[in-house]
């Protein structure tokens, strides 16, 4: 949409994808990709340290949770007609019904076919600027189904002794 | 044989409750400190922003792996009613723990002075026995220097009069340590206790505290106490 006119009195424009867009049919969540906190953007996302802190993982409500039969820790695909991604879920009563949240910056890690397997949300955004030039990073709608493809979170969980054990507890 | 094996049973578990007791009175007999400090941890107002978990492995120089200190983050409930809170534990410097009469070389210690427990690291030979008699997962394997490691409440910094890390790198101020017994009773000093606030020993997500005796205060969460 860069390019457009912008109206000269704040009004609504119609995003191009949206929960009450038609195309909900086909993707019914609406992605947001809000900054993580053990990253800046993409930086850092080499500690090690961070990285067995904080997961890569999709939030995503209980109610939406139970309907697809995903549990805190299931490996899901988060897809739509642009890309694909492979990330563990995190299940919460926290998170807004058909709102996926998956933070941005992960390292891309794309296998053979082309799916992410570190679970970057860049491979679900359309490759177009708002009206006022930013990066429409929260303006996704996408479909999430648990998935036998492998994540990889990048560093060895099986070295991560008993800590991850104590991560969360539901 | 089939009609005495029930009966054999009953008897076996009574026999084996007296053997244990047995066995920890002239086996182990648990150091006396003349001051056991311990940490507290304020449930509620701690946000989980892991600073605590950080400063430790800093501290430690610990590669990825081990995490002596783990905020264990616990949320339930149904919309509306929806509750969160934190649970950090560390190395609890137990009164009788677990892991010390575990250790076949005798590596691990409990401080006569202050009762930190702590590992001597050119003793352990890595054998792990104390990381499964733990009930709160304090001892973990450095696979880097094959040797366990846990948390000993920084003992450098006690001696020279400050505070652990972790409770100096703190930011809500919910994590302090001081003498146990005044934890316990609410008689200490501190800003991670508020002023109504109830000091309890047990929380839920937590190990049953009579295996161990441990040194831990917290201020509980609503749907956190334990009856």
């Amino acid at each position: 949409m860069y390019g457009y006119e912008i109206p000269y009195i704040p009004k609504w424009i119609e995003p191009w994808e949206y929960l009450n867009s038609k195309k909900t049919k086909k993707h019914p969540f609406h992605l947001i990709s809000p900054h993580p906190r053990h990253r800046t953007h993409s930086i850092y996302n080499n500690c090690s340290w961070l990285r067995e802190t904080y997961e890569q993982e999709v939030t995503i409500n209980a109610a939406d949770a139970k309907k697809l039969g995903i549990k805190t820790g299931d490996t899901v695909e988060v897809w739509n007609d642009r890309g694909k991604c492979v990330v563990p879920a995190y299940v919460t009563q926290r998170c807004m019904p058909s709102v996926a949240v998956l933070h941005e910056g992960a390292w891309i890690d794309l296998d053979e076919n082309g799916i992410d397997r570190a679970g970057n949300p860049d491979m679900l955004t359309l490759d177009e600027p708002s009206p006022a030039g930013a990066f429409a990073y929260n303006t996704v709608l996408c479909s999430i189904r648990k998935t036998k493809l492998k994540h990889r979170p990048g560093w060895d969980k099986l070295a991560t002794a008993r800590s991850h054990v104590f991560r969360r507890d539901l | 044989m089939s009609e005495t094996k029930g009966k054999a049973k009953i008897k076996d578990t009574a026999r084996i409750r007296e053997a244990v007791k047995r066995h920890k009175r002239e086996t182990y007999t648990p150091v006396k400190p003349d001051l056991q400090l311990g940490f507290v941890h304020n449930n509620v107002d701690c946000i989980g922003c892991r600073a605590c978990e950080i400063a430790c492995k800093d501290k430690n120089g610990l590669a990825a792996g081990p995490r002596f200190r783990r905020v264990q983050y616990v949320e339930g409930g149904t919309y509306p009613n929806v509750y969160a809170y934190k649970v950090n534990m560390s190395c609890n410097h137990c009164s009788e723990p677990g892991c010390l009469p575990a250790c076949p070389t005798g590596a691990i210690f409990k401080r006569k002075k202050d009762g930190i427990v702590d590992i001597d690291s050119t003793l352990c030979i890595g054998c792990r026995r104390c990381e499964a008699a733990c009930p709160f997962g304090a001892p973990q394997f450095d696979p880097y220097d094959s040797i366990v490691k846990k948390c000993n409440m920084c003992v450098d910094e006690i001696e020279a009069g400050r505070k652990p890390y972790c409770v100096m790198a703190c930011m809500m101020r919910v994590l302090d340590i001081g003498p146990v017994e005044k934890i316990w009773n609410g008689e200490l000093q501190t800003v991670a206790i508020g002023p109504n606030d109830v000091v309890s020993r047990q929380v839920q997500n937590m190990a049953n505290i009579e295996l161990t005796n441990p040194s831990i205060g917290f201020v509980a969460h609503s749907k956190g106490k334990v009856k």
